[in-house]
């Protein structure tokens, strides 16, 4: 009995030691400790890491674990954490990711926000913040609003006698056309591509800037309705299978080819890549907005941003440390890799100029120019299983099995019953 | 009653052997009760819990319903679990004899202790202690399209490359074949032993009879190691219809599902699409599968598995 007694109350004592947020400093301040989650890597840790030493600095009392979770299995990972009610306080949330957290009331409300002066609310680019808004409610900010761009590799197009797409798009001529063109000409030397729409096999959404150039798009306005299967979704698809098996001037799918190797002419990915891009030396690199089409040029809008969840112990310091990340200094630290959606800090020298960014004309032409051209990935609170459709027509066209016509006749007989339920 | 039993009688009222072997029996609880309440804590309640699961419809995050059997239904009518389940069945199919053949041979071509044997069992063994998932991204670049290794040989004989693991006819097959070559190791390792057991004498009695090396393998060697092929074909069966890292790394189901399993099916229910209702059914199916495949096996083992007895 009374060794029964000694391991409970050691037990009482460990679990009041335990208790978060219970302990207190020298100056009587509860010592609060927050977790942040990210998709980051090493180089964007560091540019928190710093952020948040300034902050230490007016907040002692304050302690963040910054957790990192990969990009692929992040919405997993925080759905699971959510079922089990081990939600980190705060954390990125990509735009695919949002329908499925808010759906699940597992974002808190952040609308504080607007009414705080001394966050300048409207400098935020107005349309970035539409994906985090039902109502009054505000469910996050964005700190990352790349567009999808092309980075192109520069020694190969001179080499090649072929001008630049900074160069045709500064005459109005960087057209879809020339794109192709340009890279079955460099395709033309062995081991090399013209071009790789693919950060991985499975992110086919640069292929919607070629299908919305030419007057279509995934889905209609109020997403009820897949509507890649028309005129311009197959002309998309038709580019894609003449470039990877007529002209082979794309890689064929289980290619390993990277374009830091210096063995892709052109490369699409969002402004973010440019973390990669800066440590290329072999050689010159540039960026350059998508194509121009028939119907112009609307390029995809790539985003992430601050959301705090559901549950949190500590709300108004979690809120406190969203609205630092998400301020002018905030994000004048995190436009080291992330295009800005403010525009005080998206039109500054300190985000232009960064060392090793592209020539500021470029930056200007594909980057500034066209966040207000630019629209935000379509999004459905079903995304995964539509993602599963879509790849599975992906399949087909890289395995020769059925014509684009068919895939995406395929594609919509399946995706449509998901959007109209 | 004689003295004798008068005596035993005695002993057995002064220390009465009921309660003794009470204690004995509550001891031995308390020495397996971690174990217990290990399997308890972190198998069976689980394991119930996930049962309750598959008759709701759980969608991770919100409110779960119970839903009855509509999961099971629901499953053994959709065209994609029957393909899973046909892929699956075409992977075991598939990957068994390959691995219990290749592991036999390999067993009797190293089991003479000859100079250079150990490194060859090594050789052999040292993918069964690689980790799968290294193992399954290595070979996903030996089989890469355009640079990779295995294009490459087969340039120089001027044969096409090919893209394995994006063609629904070869993808199935290279995996089945990687994953053969993880695991014959260990079925090898087994055979090695089985055949230390054969009494050389029987294979001298069938010399002198004037069998050759094909009959004494058959009438002496089979027989005898037949209870570790029993074992290593249970086994592996087993371990081939849980298939999922290879799958997960190497194809992720693609292309057009040719190498979707009932594992990988399963995850992708609960952990892509969040419904872990569905999931947990299909796991239960996966269960009573296997559950019933062995027990086939246990039953068929007496037509063909020696016993000395």
């Amino acid at each position: 009995m009374k060794r029964w007694s000694i391991s409970a109350g050691l037990l009482l004592v460990v679990a009041g030691c335990s208790s978060s947020g219970g302990s207190t400093d020298a100056n009587g301040d509860e010592q609060i400790e927050l977790t942040f989650s990210t998709w980051g890597n090493e180089n964007h840790i560091a540019v928190y890491e710093e952020l948040l030493e300034a902050y230490y600095v007016d907040h002692p009392n304050i302690h963040v674990t910054i957790q990192t979770t990969p990009f692929p299995d992040y919405q997993q990972n925080m759905t699971v954490l959510a079922a089990g009610q081990e939600l980190p306080d705060i954390g990125w949330a990509a735009e695919r990711m949002v329908p499925q957290f808010i759906e699940n009331n597992i974002l808190a409300d952040l609308s504080a926000l607007r009414e705080d002066e001394s966050f300048h609310f409207e400098d935020i680019l107005p349309g970035t913040i539409t994906q985090y808004e039902v109502g009054d409610a505000l469910y996050g900010v964005p700190f990352s609003s790349p567009p999808h761009i092309i980075f192109y590799n520069k020694t190969l197009f001179e080499k090649n006698g072929l001008e630049t797409p900074q160069e045709l798009e500064s005459r109005g001529e960087w057209t879809w056309e020339a794109f192709e063109e340009a890279a079955a000409v460099i395709a033309e030397e062995e081991g090399v591509y013209g071009a790789n729409f693919f950060r991985a096999w499975e992110t086919w959404e640069n292929l919607l800037a070629h299908t919305r150039a030419e007057g279509g798009d995934l889905f209609n306005e109020d997403t009820t309705e897949f509507t890649w299967n028309s005129e311009a979704g197959i002309s998309t698809l038709e580019m894609l299978d003449r470039m990877m098996f007529e002209d082979r001037s794309h890689p064929r799918a289980g290619d390993q080819v990277a374009f830091e190797a210096g063995n892709v002419g052109m490369f699409f990915d969002v402004y973010s890549y440019v973390s990669t891009a800066r440590g290329i030396e072999d050689f010159e690199w540039d960026i350059a907005p998508v194509p121009l089409g028939s119907q112009g040029r609307s390029p995809i809008l790539g985003q992430a941003g601050y959301v705090m969840f559901e549950g949190t112990e500590h709300p108004e310091e979690a809120l406190d440390l969203i609205r630092y990340f998400a301020s002018e200094t905030g994000m004048e630290a995190t436009s080291t890799y992330f295009a800005p959606p403010r525009v005080s800090v998206l039109e500054s020298d300190a985000f232009i100029e960064q060392p090793g960014n592209p020539p500021r004309e470029s930056m200007e032409s594909t980057i500034l120019n066209l966040s207000e051209e630019s629209r935000v990935l379509p999004i459905h609170p079903e995304w995964q299983n539509i993602d599963n459709h879509i790849l599975q027509g992906f399949d087909h066209l890289f395995g020769q099995t059925a014509e684009p016509a068919d895939i995406l006749e395929q594609m919509e007989a399946s995706i449509n019953p998901l959007v109209q339920e | 009653m004689n003295a004798d039993v008068q005596a035993e009688w005695r002993q057995k009222k002064k220390r009465p052997r009921k309660p003794m072997f009470k204690r004995d029996e509550l001891a031995g609880w308390l020495f397996i009760s971690p174990m217990l309440l290990g399997f308890t804590i972190f198998m069976f309640i689980p394991i119930g819990f996930a049962f309750y699961m598959s008759f709701t419809d759980w969608p991770l995050l919100g409110q779960s319903e119970f839903i009855g059997t509509a999961n099971y239904q629901a499953i053994v009518q959709d065209p994609e679990f029957q393909k899973v389940m046909k892929n699956t069945v075409l992977f075991t199919a598939g990957l068994v004899p390959f691995n219990i053949i290749l592991a036999l041979g390999l067993a009797l071509l190293l089991r003479h202790p000859l100079p250079g044997m150990g490194l060859f069992r090594t050789i052999v063994f040292v993918p069964v202690v690689t980790t799968l998932v290294v193992w399954a991204i290595v070979w996903r670049y030996m089989f890469a399209t355009d640079f990779g290794f295995i294009n490459s040989i087969l340039a120089w004989f001027g044969i096409e490359p090919q893209a394995y693991l994006y063609n629904k006819n070869l993808a199935m097959p290279v995996v089945i074949l990687t994953s053969v070559l993880k695991n014959v190791g260990l079925n090898m390792v087994l055979f090695l032993a089985a055949l230390q057991m054969v009494p050389k004498n029987l294979y001298e009695a069938a010399r002198i009879d004037g069998a050759g090396s094909w009959r004494q393998f058959k009438n002496i060697t089979l027989p005898i190691i037949s209870p570790t092929v029993f074992l290593a074909t249970i086994i592996t069966i087993i371990g081939a219809m849980k298939i999922f890292a290879q799958i997960f790394v190497m194809t992720k189901g693609g292309p057009e599902s040719s190498t979707k399993v009932i594992v990988y099916y399963i995850w992708e229910k609960a952990f892509r699409l969040f419904d872990m209702g569905y999931a947990s059914a299909a796991a239960f199916i996966l269960f009573f599968v296997i559950f019933a495949f062995t027990l086939i096996q246990w039953w068929l083992r007496k037509r063909w598995v020696y016993n000395e007895d």
